[in-house]
Formats: C-alpha cells, structure tokens, sequence
C-alpha cells in the first residue's frame, strides 16, 4: 500500500498533499460510466494490501476536479487523496495535470474523460478528437490528407533524381578505387561526352 | 450568496447585457474570473458558453445560490441538470392543429450534462429532433440546429408567430417547447427571459390575428 502512495506521490512530483479518506465534491475527470461502483470495488479489497486513490485539483473558489477510478462513497477500500490548490486562472493546467496523469500513467483511454470538463479547461486544441464531433474530426482528417496530397502533386520530390546521381558517384568511385586507369576514361568522357557515343555504333 | 434574477437557461441566452443585468455583476465576474483562461471578458463568456454549452454545469460548480431561482440554480450547480420543460408563457391562441412533431423539451436542456438518464429523456421526449441530427450536439448548438431544422418549420413560426406554434398540439400536448425552439433559432435569445423583461411580444405576436382577438376566446 504505501509503495503505491509513494509512487503516485513521486509522479505527480512537487506541491500534492496526501490525505486520508475520500474525496470532496466536485466534477468528476472520467465519465461516471466509466467509474466502478463502491461495491464492486469493495469485493475486491476486503482483506487485501488494495488502496483506492483519488487525485484532485482544487480551483479556489469551490470548484474540485477530482480523478479516479472509484466513485466516492461508503466502501471497504481505504482511500487516499492527493490534493493540490490551483488559482482560478490555472484551470487549463489543473485539467492538463490529472489528464496527463490519467492517461499516461493510469493508461486511461482518452475517450473516458468527460469532454465537458476538457471544453471548460479549454483544451479543445490539444485533445480535438475528445471534443469534437467525429464527423468533424473525420472531416478535418480528410481535408488535412488531402492537402498533404495536393502538396505532393504539386511539388514533384527531387529525391529520385538525386539518388540515381548519388548511385552513380558511388559506383563511379568504386570503380576508380579499384582501377586507377578508369580516372583516364571517366576524364576523357567529361571533356568530350560526344565521344561516348562513337562507342556504341 | 448569488441571487440571480432568473434560471439557468440564460447560459443559452446570448445577450451579455441581460446577464450583467439578471445575474448581477458579482455572478457576472465570477463567471470572467472562472472561465479568465477561454474567455477575457463577458461578451466573449457568453459566447464560449452559447458556443459549449456543457461547460456551464462544471462553471457554476460550488457556487452557493439564492434568491426565488435558488432551487433550479442549485439543481444546476450540484447536479449539472436543469429541468427539461417549457417554461414560457405564451399568450393563448385558439389551435387544434397538429405538427406531428414530438418535441417536449426546451431548448435549455442542452445545459443539461449529458449522462446516460439524460440522453434517455432527449430521445424519449424529443424524438422528432433525430430525424435531424444524430446525437445531442455538445458544441456550437444554435448552428447545428439551424442547419438541422426543416426549413417549412422556421417559416410557419415566421409567417404565423410563435405563439400560433406554442399552441398547436402534439397528442393531447401542446407545443410550447417547440415555439421555444424556434424563437431560441432566430434570435439566439430564450423567449422566457425576453418575456421577463418584457421584450417579447412584439415578436411573439406575429400573428395574423390581433393583440386584441387573443384576448377574447369565443366559447
């Protein structure tokens, strides 16, 4: 139990207070139906090592963010919250600290998160397949396609070109290293490519 | 405590001097101090809100409430629900005629945070709407229902008025939430709070029939 505590501490880094039992009120990160009953996390830990954790930001003002996988309420579970304070003009990075830590470290599937909250942190911009109707995040990836398409056509890479020159060169030098009497040849082509030609007919 | 003049569907309400005026200025720049990080000033809180209106719920979180509207507005703030009815007051027209659309919610419970029992209740309740659209939208619903609602609606609501929509039937219903609908879509302005402050019904009366026949119902 305490390694657990430890470990939450030490990723969430520098500022979070833990505290025993549950959470204060607030809005929930995950959507509820995301967050197990009381109950059904209580047959887990009976007489178990289990602790359930709580992760919480605390905008001044009264208004608590609260992750975890639990919902709040009467259970057999000890329970443990990290809390942190946050000034009301914080919020964006009070909602960006416990998506991070829900997603990177509780490997949370993004969809889980409630959009409302990402909408109200103004997070739109970073997390756009949350907020976003799908027909537009669709919409949006077919265009962005599209235009990398129409980039490409417009521009025809050089790359091949110089890679048949470079392919070239190389089979050139080997050949040069090889025989020191082909930098002769190589030199009389260059003076007078016409000359080649005489060659094949 | 915050004693707002009026409930929380003026979060659908896009008309920022109405909020200075209704809510109070102390609600007022805790809203700006609230949302500082989408929004710097009023008018652009309005707007953020009309544009999501979910955030509302999660905005007024912890807030303690007043005042006659105290119920609803701790409803909201504690529960992020607002009751799905109708709540103006149309002036009464004589109407049997029947739509055959089923739309018995307001257009404020979109304020509403989406759970599962209120998703239930938009379908159940409003059913018409997703022939429509496919979900509840979650932004910028005033575009998305003015491109969504058929055009033979919005034109019955100006050609005959609102108040001729309020009181036509659905069942043995009528269709006040609907007339709310419609004047919310032209306007971006709920018809209960334009009531209140008595700007309404020259609006609400483009009818064919006067102020004057309203009032005299032949029995």
């Amino acid at each position: 139990m305490a390694s657990v505590l430890k470990e939450v501490e030490a990723r969430l880094g520098e500022g979070w207070r833990m505290q025993w039992g549950p959470p204060p009120r607030g809005v929930y990160l995950l959507k509820e139906v995301y967050m197990a009953e009381p109950e059904e996390a209580s047959a887990y830990c009976g007489e178990g090592d289990l602790v359930v954790v709580y992760i919480v930001s605390a905008l001044e003002g009264g208004l608590n963010v609260v992750y975890g996988r639990v919902k709040p309420g009467l259970s057999k579970c000890p329970m443990a919250t990290f809390m942190r304070r946050f000034a009301k003009s914080e919020a964006r990075q009070a909602v960006k600290t416990l998506i991070d830590f829900a997603t990177g470290v509780d490997k949370v599937p993004l969809f889980q998160i409630n959009p409302e909250l990402i909408r109200f942190a103004g997070l739109c911009d970073e997390y756009p397949v949350v907020c976003e109707d799908p027909v537009v995040v669709v919409s949006k990836l077919v265009a962005a396609s599209a235009r990398r398409q129409r980039q490409r056509e417009a521009e025809p890479p050089p790359r091949p070109q110089t890679w048949l020159l470079e392919e070239l060169v190389k089979i050139l030098r080997e050949k040069i290293e090889l025989d020191a009497g082909f930098v002769e040849i190589v030199k009389k082509i260059v003076e007078d490519p016409e000359r080649l030609r005489g060659c094949y007919v | 405590m915050l004693k707002p003049k009026t409930d929380p569907c003026i979060f659908l309400h896009g008309e920022p001097e109405d909020w200075r005026l209704l809510l109070g200025e102390d609600f007022v720049n805790e809203l700006i101090r609230r949302l500082k990080h989408v929004a710097g000033d009023l008018d652009q809180v309005v707007r953020y809100i009309l544009d999501n209106p979910g955030v509302a719920g999660i905005a007024v979180r912890g807030l303690v409430f007043g005042g006659p509207f105290r119920e609803e507005w701790r409803l909201f703030a504690e529960g992020g629900y607002v009751d799905p009815g109708a709540r103006t007051r149309w002036p009464y027209m004589p109407n049997e005629e029947q739509l055959g659309l089923r739309i018995q919610i307001s257009p404020c419970f979109l304020l509403a945070s989406l759970s599962r029992e209120v998703n239930y209740v938009w379908r159940n309740r409003a059913s018409s709407l997703f022939k429509w659209v496919s979900a509840v939208p979650r932004s910028k619903p005033l575009e998305v229902f003015k491109e969504a609602f058929p055009a033979w609606l919005r034109e019955v609501a100006q050609s005959r008025g609102y108040a001729w929509v309020a009181w036509t039937r659905w069942r043995d219903r009528r269709n006040r939430a609907l007339a709310e609908w419609l004047y919310w879509l032209d306007t971006g302005r709920m018809p209960h709070i334009d009531a209140a402050l008595g700007r309404m019904y020259e609006t609400a009366l483009r009818t064919k029939k006067s102020a004057a026949e309203v009032l005299y119902v032949p029995s």
